[in-house]
């Protein structure tokens, strides 16, 4: 009799956040060197005479802004996962049922936005959390309107609109497990994930 | 898991946050939220046939909190397909995925959601915050006659009962209670004592338990029942992690 009243539960906590992130197989972002000599592979019994008429081959400058992640960037060469434990793009955060955006937040996207001019290539998905204090349900609604908060204030800054993508999480994943508010206030947040690079 | 709390089982194995199940009429069917990446409606049976996803989601729609309709032929829903400002509707899909279309239309200023069917099926209770903070509202399964039936704090989470009640989680300065609504005298009291925070209340098929989600054992979220209409004799049902968005399933026959 007991199986015919059965409950479902869902162990929320359980669930594994890193199943949302995609890892990047691309590798990182360093243009191959452009040959000096176009076609020299085929002509190399027929070397081309040096001459002054003949002009330099030109200078390949790639359009992609992710230029400036050259081998000297040691986040050109660390993989999503490993940027993400460590990001250079912080978190926002927000007062208790808000979604308005003080000017820490302000001040935080501005270099947020900096770092993605930096790293052109980087596609990120914002996530809006909340504490643990409202419904579930309701959290959920609050947690997409932070993540829109943060995304529109990022695109008006000069970001794609198409590097940032949103999510809502409500208070399913807070940062911080305590019951008070300093626990909550780390857990209002919008939070930058790299998804792609 | 069994309603004294014993065998629980996991059904979810998609390595993905999946929240607020609900049972279909049969028992043998389940309707979810599941992130992909985006959290959207999914459909399970327990016969083991492939997951489908009725709501047809995307990367930037959320659907959350299915419910599948008495007679397990629809779902309603909250999605933010549509919604201007980030705003949510309430929408109903067939279970194979056709017709989806939106119950609570010209709300662009409100957020609705929080689906539950009548016994019956032919209205639907729901959560807006037209008037403010979310409150619930009920309406004809069509979208039409719609009625608000809270009045205090702020009120999410309806379950709506074979005993002509609603129970739901009702948001005050001290914190969460269960709380029920008698729907033909339109009058709502709290249920639960005010230990610990108690939401997310799910009816059982008969009325007379309310299982429903507090934090009065130790802080994590635990599963307890208590009894309708007296609130009395409250039991704990979940020992391990925290258990939230728990749904009672109907019994065999729908009786």
């Amino acid at each position: 009799m007991k199986r015919l009243s059965a409950l479902l539960l869902v162990l929320g906590t359980a669930a594994a956040l890193s199943g949302c992130v995609k890892n990047s197989k691309q590798p990182a972002n360093t243009p191959a060197p452009a040959p000096l000599f176009p076609g020299s592979a085929s002509s190399r019994s027929t070397p081309a005479p040096v001459s002054a008429e003949v002009p330099p081959p030109p200078v390949v400058v790639p359009m992609d802004p992710s230029v400036t992640s050259r081998s000297g960037d040691p986040l050109s060469n660390t993989s999503v996962v490993d940027i993400n434990k460590d990001s250079p793009l912080r978190a926002v955060f927000f007062a208790y049922d808000s979604d308005a955006l003080d000017d820490a937040a302000r001040a935080t996207m501005t270099a947020n936005a900096d770092v993605l001019r930096k790293y052109g290539t980087w596609v990120v998905t914002v996530e809006g959390h909340c504490d643990e204090r409202g419904t579930a349900e309701y959290n959920l609604a609050l947690g997409d309107r932070r993540a829109q908060a943060v995304k529109n204030y990022m695109v008006s800054l000069g970001v794609s609109a198409d590097r940032l993508k949103t999510v809502s999480y409500g208070s399913e994943f807070p940062f911080d497990p305590g019951h008070d508010e300093k626990s909550w206030s780390q857990n209002r947040r919008g939070h930058f994930m790299l998804t792609a690079k | 898991m069994d309603y004294d709390g014993a065998s629980d089982q996991r059904y979810t194995r998609l390595h993905r946050l999946s929240i607020a199940p609900a049972w279909g009429p049969d028992a043998r069917t389940l309707v979810f939220a599941s992130y992909a990446p985006m959290p959207d409606v999914f459909l399970a049976t327990l016969d083991g046939r492939p997951l489908t996803r009725p709501a047809q989601g995307s990367d930037s729609i959320s659907n959350t909190t299915p419910v599948l309709s008495p007679d397990g032929t629809k779902i309603a829903y909250t999605t933010s397909r549509g919604g201007v400002g980030g705003n949510y509707d309430v929408w109903v899909v067939n279970r194979d995925g056709s017709n989806a279309h939106n119950i609570t239309p010209n709300t662009d200023r409100s957020s609705e959601g929080a689906p539950t069917w009548s016994p019956d099926g032919a209205r639907l209770a729901f959560t807006s915050d037209r008037t403010g903070v979310n409150q619930i509202f009920i309406m004809n399964a069509d979208g039409t006659g719609v009625q608000r039936m809270t009045f205090a704090g702020k009120a999410d989470r309806p379950t709506w009962s074979k005993l002509g009640y609603i129970a739901y989680t009702l948001e005050r300065a001290g914190g969460h209670d269960v709380a029920v609504l008698d729907i033909g005298r339109g009058e709502s009291r709290v249920l639960t004592d005010g230990v610990g925070s108690c939401r997310q209340p799910t009816a059982a098929p008969n009325g007379r338990h309310i299982v429903f989600v507090t934090t009065r054992w130790g802080g994590k979220e635990h599963l307890a029942s208590i009894d309708y209409p007296d609130g009395k004799y409250i039991r704990q049902l979940t020992t391990q992690g925290n258990n939230t968005y728990p749904n009672w399933s109907p019994s065999p026959g729908g009786k």
